[in-house]
């Protein structure tokens, strides 16, 4: 207990609160600029966590991972332009409102269910850290092959009208995600000799270029007139600008569960926040009572993705704090500021540096706290930004995503691949192929490639052949739940489908 | 122009088609080579996903030209009508040249900073601004805050264009 109140003292001390709230408003900031990533923005500011006291450097670096979640949501919303790939499935209902002039309504609720999972998983953290980890080290090749290979089934569910034009989507995707070497043999394919495509096509250029350019370019096609007027306007009434207890209250079983789906997929290593907030809108829309709401400005899809994205930030923290296993790159990153600053993560930490750990875990809760209400004077600030011309907007857009394009790789061909999938993007709205699903298709592909291979690969090695899997108790219990989730919503669309005939 | 929306799937199906025989017969053989004597003891060879994918697009669309053209099954739109405006498509064009320019040329070799500050004014301009105050300001201000922003605040230096380089290089030499 003693441990406990030291802990608590150390984060909430003036320097400490002080450097999470600097921390918070930078990465909000940094977060809402596209291509700067979560990861980036801790990154930047890990070098200089060495000159800082620890209980200074620490609080801002958690600070500024938690702000730049949040912050990445805004342009989702109000531009379509998701300042990290973490908060690109918050575009798909985000934007839709913001066009109806409810974007302060969906930036707020979007604040609330960010705010929500982060201490959602947080406390996961606090309580549940031993345990989860756990759990997630039983995951292997087969049950990521399982989990990835679902996931890609699943997103028929984000297809629009037409499921052959989605799953064209993702199958172009997993062709773009495979340029590069072979993360096995190292050979490389489709990339014609050509130097830069052996390194294969980064995600934040795919991005920028399929999300924000591509809408740019469909925008700047609008008549001259309309160019002159803003991009959004925001509803003068009052209930379109807030978020009701009501609405809250109806979304929170979304926010829950996409929680607790964040949560899980945080501890797993390697997964990351993108897919948990995919997963959870796909998820979130399944076993939604208005599965058509969806992608047409749903609040519960807003609050699925960012509650999601945002709950993977505390449980990545769980293999790290519990095996010094981190999560995703931000996890590793934050690990380095640790041990910069004589901090060996691991299962020892909680008996060398208990003190430390629990000022950790204050500090995860502190600035949660300071986040929903930094949150609320960056919504009121971006309102204003909307309100440039559509003219001077989208070049400013435009720079800005090739400026943050080449920052995080330091090349020219992330800018030009920008504008290529801008193009890409482009025709394929022309042609009414979505495009959500082939950033899935892209982002799944490498993980469900090499966890296949290996566990094929494993099989080979085994005397039941492939057939090993089955003896695998995570795999079977992963498979189980899979199971149990499809039956119960197909039985939920059949009864849904009975009552619409009936209504007729 | 108006384009029936029946006509247009059987084009786009047609297409696609023809792109996925020209990725499975040319492409993936000409660009994946897998590694000599790579047996099935070695697991699945590099090109096993792309062919997967290739022929998983191929079925796709045979089965959507069976079903949804020749079937007519889950086809609501059989009346329905694409228009197409040539100003629309004259005006994409236009900015979508525009961007590669800038994207291919402009930042390769004016640099990142001139290269966005005549992009933004040619843009604009397309895009029917026309007062010159605000196409000479507001470029600057830009320019401005994305340098402060990159340069100064994260150290991240943009391109400063092949032509800068030079003439900088030339200006060192003598």
């Amino acid at each position: 207990m003693e441990n406990i109140f030291a802990g608590i003292q150390l984060a909430t001390t003036p320097e400490a609160l002080i450097a999470i709230l600097i921390g918070l408003i930078a990465g909000q900031i940094l977060g809402a600029i596209p291509g700067l990533t979560a990861s980036m923005a801790v990154a930047l500011l890990v070098p200089y966590t060495f000159y800082l006291d620890p209980w200074i450097g620490i609080p801002m670096l958690l600070g500024m991972f938690k702000g730049s979640l949040f912050g990445s949501s805004i342009t989702a919303i109000l531009i379509k332009t998701p300042g990290t790939p973490a908060a690109a499935a918050t575009v798909l209902d985000g934007y839709p409102l913001a066009q109806k002039g409810k974007g302060m309504k969906a930036m707020k609720m979007a604040l609330y269910s960010s705010v929500f999972g982060d201490t959602f998983s947080d406390i996961m953290l606090i309580f549940a850290a031993g345990f989860l980890a756990s759990i997630a080290l039983n995951f292997g090749p087969p049950e990521y092959t399982l989990l990835t290979g679902f996931s890609l089934i699943c997103i028929s569910s984000l297809t629009g009208n037409s499921v052959w034009k989605g799953l064209l989507s993702v199958f172009l995707g997993m062709i773009i995600g495979m340029i590069g070497l072979d993360p096995i043999t190292a050979t490389p394919r489709l990339t014609f000799d050509y130097l830069e495509l052996e390194e294969g096509i980064g995600l934040i250029p795919m991005l920028i270029g399929t999300l924000a350019v591509s809408e740019a370019l469909r925008q700047m096609e609008q008549p001259i007139k309309k160019l002159a007027s803003s991009t959004l306007s925001f509803s003068k009434n009052k209930i379109d600008n807030i978020v009701t207890w009501a609405e809250f209250k109806s979304t929170l079983p979304t926010i829950v569960k996409s929680s607790g789906l964040g949560t899980l997929i945080g501890a797993m290593p390697g997964l990351g926040s993108t897919i948990a907030a995919f997963l959870a809108y796909g998820e979130a829309k399944r076993s939604s009572k208005f599965p058509e709401k969806f992608g047409k400005g749903s609040l519960e899809g807003v609050a699925a993705s960012e509650a999601a994205n945002n709950a993977v930030s505390g449980s990545n923290m769980i293999p790290l704090l519990a095996f010094g296993i981190p999560g995703d790159i931000a996890a590793a990153l934050i690990m380095g500021a640790f041990l910069i600053q004589g901090i060996t993560l691991g299962p020892v930490v909680f008996q060398d540096n208990p003190i430390e750990i629990y000022a950790i875990f204050a500090a995860l809760i502190v600035a949660n706290l300071l986040n929903l209400v930094l949150g609320h004077g960056l919504i009121k600030m971006c309102k204003h930004v909307v309100t440039v011309p559509k003219r001077l907007l989208f070049p400013a857009v435009l720079v800005i995503a090739s400026a943050g394009a080449y920052a995080l790789r330091g090349s020219l061909f992330d800018i030009q691949l920008v504008f290529c999938f801008g193009v890409l993007g482009y025709l394929m709205m022309k042609c009414d192929i979505p495009t959500v699903p082939m950033l899935i298709g892209f982002i799944l592909i490498p993980i469900f490639e090499e966890n296949l291979r290996i566990t094929i690969l494993l099989g080979s090695s085994h005397d039941l052949n492939i057939g090993f899997i089955f003896t695998r108790p995570a795999f079977l219990t992963l498979l189980l739940i899979m199971m149990v989730a499809s039956f119960i919503v197909v039985k939920r669309r059949k009864l849904q489908n009975l009552e619409k005939i009936n209504h007729k | 122009m108006k384009i029936n929306k029946i006509n247009h799937e059987k084009l786009l199906i047609l297409g696609f088609f023809s792109l996925t025989l020209f990725f499975i017969f040319w492409i993936i053989p000409k660009s994946i080579i897998d590694p000599i004597n790579f047996g099935i003891k070695d697991g699945l060879p590099p090109s096993f996903s792309a062919y997967l994918v290739g022929f998983l697009i191929f079925f796709t669309l045979i089965f959507q030209y069976i079903n949804g053209i020749i079937l007519k099954k889950n086809n609501n739109f059989q009346n329905e009508s694409l228009f197409f405006s040539r100003e629309i498509f004259k005006r994409s064009l236009n900015i979508i040249i525009v961007c590669l320019v800038y994207s291919f040329l402009f930042i390769e070799y004016l640099g990142f900073y001139l290269g966005s500050f005549i992009f933004i004014i040619i843009l604009s301009l397309l895009l029917g601004e026309k007062r010159f105050f605000i196409l000479s300001l507001f470029p600057t201000f830009l320019i401005f805050f994305v340098y402060v922003g990159f340069n100064l605040g994260f150290s991240i230096f943009l391109p400063e264009g092949k032509i800068l380089e030079q003439i900088l290089e030339s200006i060192l030499v003598n």
